[in-house]
């Protein structure tokens, strides 16, 4: 049995705002979105202990921190890519492979728990590692050597 | 225990649910043998007005639960969500081994409760445009899963909120063992990596099939047997479909990031969850026609309920029609 005209009327009001709503949604998302978020878990960008990636195709990742990256990468490992890293002195991104990392005692972030810390100075990671009970992370340890284990 | 503001008023519905859910039980067991109009006048009025008090707790306990499990996420530093919030628990070796089991059953009822509360309404609107209410000793007879099932969740939220939150492992002091179990806060694919391009179009067939058949019954009337049954099997299809989809698809596009994790739409694209909620009411519309169709056939019922099935019908198709406009809408944007 056919509705009343009044509730085609009414539907097609509905459908009209509920239309409308992804529009203002994503309207009030702008400024959200111009924000840095981690890749990994869409967290807010510290940065002081923010990674990059960029794979062949020239797309860019931003990660919280080592240890979403590390997670990143074990999840997508056919692709090649450049990783960057923050220096933690001086809040420079550089290239991971240059830099020195040490896994301590000190958490970065509560809610990731990363533990990994950036140095570009050996005698800064090394100093870093023994104030607060580390260790100075290379070889097999190192945090992008391949395969990444997932955590 | 964590006590906020949700666990709270979580409690305290729960509590109404419980007390309203057992007087229910009780009064739909002594008043199942309705015959007479005397007994169809001086009877029900009471448990009627409780089974509607019953509903609507129901219906507000369900966007409830969520809130309050929101509320618990910055509990636990490794939680980022409300996926999280549902793994606590996991490989615990104390009371709050049962957290788990006990939300997933929660979040079963509830979708369950409101089901058969629309199905109940529906017999209700039909009887209640009938003369000498033919179909009260079926809408007594409803009431008692109805109050089963809502006594069950409600027993269920209030142990959940009772058991202590705090996880003991039988691992707890390796570091090692803590680092890796934060995965189990990580969403996982169901399907595996891959764009799962056939999902989407599976779903965007019977979806446009289902509202093409909706338009049928509404505007030539077709609602036998076989035509509703179809409408429902076809709606069987879409539930799991969806599910998928919102998980395996929506979730990470619109999040932008490769989160598998609905909840997250909760927070982040909170208008999505208006365009799950048309979905569902789209799929519980065809339920509650369905229910119609068979448990309100009865002779003073025939005229009455083609024209109620058809308004049923037309809030699905509302519902389906809503909620693809805002994921088509919501897709294209992002």
């Amino acid at each position: 049995m056919n509705p009343p005209v009044s509730w085609w009327w009414a539907a097609m009001a509905g459908l009209v705002t509920v239309g409308i709503l992804p529009l203002v949604g994503q309207s009030m998302r702008e400024d959200d979105r111009l924000r840095l978020r981690c890749r990994w878990d869409g967290r807010d960008i510290d940065a002081a202990y923010r990674a990059r990636t960029l794979d062949d195709a020239g797309a860019v990742s931003e990660f919280c921190d080592v240890g979403c990256a590390r997670s990143w990468m074990g999840r997508h490992r056919s692709l090649s890519r450049t990783i960057l890293v923050t220096d933690e002195d001086s809040r420079e991104l550089f290239d991971a492979g240059e830099a020195f990392f040490v896994r301590s005692s000190i958490e970065t972030n509560s809610v990731t728990r990363n533990r990994w810390h950036v140095f570009r100075s050996r005698d800064r990671a090394e100093q870093h590692a023994r104030e607060s009970r580390g260790r100075l992370m290379v070889g097999p340890d190192h945090p992008f050597s391949f395969p990444i284990e997932i955590p | 225990m964590i006590v906020n503001a949700y666990a709270v008023l979580t409690a305290f519905v729960s509590l109404l649910q419980f007390a309203i859910g057992l007087l229910v039980i009780t009064s739909s067991l002594g008043r199942g043998r309705v015959g007479t109009p005397v007994d169809v006048e001086n009877r029900p009025y009471l448990l009627l007005l409780l089974s509607f008090l019953l509903l609507g707790l129901n219906l507000a306990s369900w966007p409830l639960l969520y809130a309050l499990l929101q509320s618990y996420v910055p509990s636990w530093p490794d939680v980022m969500c409300i996926y999280g919030v549902t793994r606590i628990g996991t490989g615990s070796v104390g009371s709050a081994r049962h957290l788990p089991w006990l939300l997933s059953t929660v979040q079963c009822a509830k979708p369950l409760l409101v089901f058969l509360g629309g199905g109940w309404f529906v017999l209700y609107l039909a009887n209640r445009a009938t003369q000498t209410a033919p179909l009260l000793p079926r809408l007594l007879s409803g009431l008692l899963p109805l109050g089963v099932v809502s006594v069950a969740d409600a027993l269920c939220v209030g142990t959940y909120l009772a058991i202590p939150k705090q996880e003991q492992s039988l691992s707890v002091g390796c570091c090692t063992s803590a680092m890796a179990d934060r995965s189990r806060f990580l969403p996982e694919s169901l399907l595996g990596p891959g764009p799962h391009t056939w999902l989407t179009v599976a779903l965007v067939i019977v979806v446009v099939g289902l509202c093409l058949g909706l338009l049928g019954a509404i505007r030539h009337g077709r609602q036998h047997h076989r035509y509703v049954l179809g409408l429902l099997a076809g709606t069987v299809v879409a539930i799991p479909l969806g599910g998928l989809f919102l998980i395996e698809i929506a979730s990470p596009t619109l999040l932008q990031r490769p989160h598998h994790c609905p909840y997250d739409l909760v927070t982040e694209v909170p208008e999505s969850v208006l365009a799950v909620a048309l979905f569902t009411l789209g799929c519980f519309s065809v339920g509650w026609a369905a229910v119609a169709t068979w448990l309100g056939r009865a002779e003073e019922t025939l005229d009455v309920l083609p024209p109620l099935i058809g308004r049923v019908l037309f809030v699905g198709l509302f519902g389906y029609l809503g909620s693809m406009i805002m994921f088509t809408l919501e897709f294209s944007l992002s």
